[in-house]
């Protein structure tokens, strides 16, 4: 198998016409050919070369002692292996540790994550995720804005600081809605504790229960049906009596859209899902039940109107 | 040993310098995924060489970065996470594509740098020598010091593997 030299020879190009039409005929030659065109547009990250090799030449080779007998050998040595220490220790200590590690997605973006402990999250639009590797093997601990679904492994207390509280578990997967002043947290398995940012309040939550907290005091709370996949990452996004402006932004964030809201109360209370597929559909489903028409122009922005 | 020969002279280092350190680099990124130590263990091996330019052979000169480099990587990277990200190299045409297209395009490459990431890393080393930099099978088996058939082996392995993520996409 390793001995494929029709597969070899592909891999360098050096197929005759012939060969290639005989090797086309492979069922696996369509993933083959994807995987090279979707590699092709890889590159790895360019450094600064020249700078680097200026450096180098910089140092000044003559205030090395001249290499001559053992014994200046040994030591000479002895001497690049403390330097050599010294140099992975201040790397150790100062360089992959120092900086943040920081996911952040813009509108109409998801991105998925990985974490040092294999913890895997998924950000939805406009969000970011923080966290510091140096600290990361005593405290397992993210800081989060917008929204992000979250996979723990198993181990020590996980903990999600937002703005508007805390949210901590053990090896679970639940959801992270923090916007404005509101912090809504939904569990999908395992248990999950909640906090306040002025550690007032406690909530443990349990598989399909869900709460919201506005500015620090629980607004609601609720079950969500078992099984029921986390909805945004299905491309939807659903809300329960929330405020207008809390959907529009949603909108905006999802389609990339700028909503000009002036002429509508955005404080009237919904509950609404929408599509992250069909702009049209999205503002159609929320708007037309609370009696607001609207105009979508061509430059991406909607104005609102009351009927 | 003529004084133009050693590598001591700067217009034979900084050749020496021109053919190798981006090979180097990339080689380093290969194997550990992390940029910056790439760069560092870079940096770090080609300084020795000229620090250490009278006692090595310009013939030997590549091979001494290379094992500087890999000596040093083996102190300090063991037991990470191997985490790939590429840049996107623009495609030729211009494409005016949906959102969800560009997304579901976004999401791919993030799929296909994962699954590089979890290639066993002599296979993925090899893979990514022969795709990204073009290098022949025999420039690859020279480089890393094995044969030309351990690298068939290896790449065969490495895309029997990947080749499995395209299976099933339009």
């Amino acid at each position: 198998m390793k001995n494929d030299e029709l597969l070899h020879k592909w891999v360098n190009g050096q197929l005759t016409a012939a060969e290639l039409d005989r090797f086309k005929q492979r069922p696996e030659y369509e993933a083959l050919e994807k995987l090279r065109a979707k590699t092709d547009q890889l590159e790895v990250p360019a450094f600064a070369e020249a700078q680097m090799l200026a450096d180098i030449l910089a140092i000044d080779k003559k205030a090395k002692p001249p290499t001559t007998g053992k014994r200046r050998t040994l030591s000479r040595w002895a001497k690049y292996a403390a330097a050599a220490a010294v140099l992975l220790l201040a790397g150790w200590f100062f360089w992959p540790t120092a900086q943040p590690v920081t996911w952040a997605t813009g509108q109409q973006e998801q991105q998925e994550g990985r974490l040092p402990d294999g913890s895997t999250f998924r950000l939805n639009a406009e969000s970011a995720l923080t966290y510091q590797p140096k600290t990361w093997a005593a405290e397992r601990r993210v800081e989060l804005t917008g929204e992000a679904f979250f996979n723990v492994e198993k181990g020590q207390t996980f903990t999600v600081y937002t703005t508007n509280g805390t949210v901590a578990v053990l090896g679970t997967t639940f959801n992270v809605w923090s916007r404005d002043n509101t912090l809504e947290v939904s569990c999908q398995t395992g248990k999950v504790a909640v906090t306040n940012l002025a550690q007032t309040q406690r909530h443990v939550l349990l598989p399909q229960e869900a709460i919201r907290l506005t500015a620090g005091k629980v607004t609601m709370q609720w079950t969500t049906p078992a099984n029921d996949p986390i909805s945004w990452m299905a491309g939807v996004s659903k809300f329960r009596q929330v405020p207008l402006a809390t959907v529009l932004a949603a909108l905006e964030r999802q389609f990339g859209v700028r909503i000009d809201a002036r002429a509508v109360d955005t404080t009237t209370i919904l509950s609404c899902n929408f599509d992250h597929q069909d702009l049209d559909l999205a503002l159609k489903t929320t708007l037309t039940p609370l009696g607001i028409r609207y105009v979508l122009h061509p430059d991406k922005t909607v104005v609102l109107y009351a009927q | 040993m003529s004084h133009s020969d050693t590598v001591c002279e700067e217009s034979v280092y900084t050749a020496i310098f021109k053919d190798y350190a981006n090979n180097l680099y990339h080689f380093l990124y290969y194997k550990t995924g992390n940029l910056s130590m790439a760069q560092d263990l870079t940096q770090e091996a080609f300084t020795r060489l000229w620090q250490n330019c009278q006692a090595v052979l310009k013939a030997n000169a590549k091979g001494y970065v290379f094992k500087i480099a890999n000596n040093l990587l083996l102190n300090t990277y063991k037991h990470r996470r191997v985490v790939l990200q590429f840049e996107h190299r623009p495609q030729s045409e211009a494409h005016h594509e949906s959102p969800a297209f560009l997304l579901e395009e976004k999401e791919l490459k993030a799929q296909l740098e994962t699954a590089i990431a979890a290639l066993p890393e002599k296979q993925r080393v090899v893979f990514l020598l022969s795709r990204i930099d073009k290098k022949t099978y025999q420039e690859i088996a020279d480089l890393l010091g094995i044969s030309k058939q351990t690298v068939e082996k290896r790449m065969y392995n490495a895309l029997d593997t990947l080749r499995q993520l395209f299976a099933g996409i339009r």
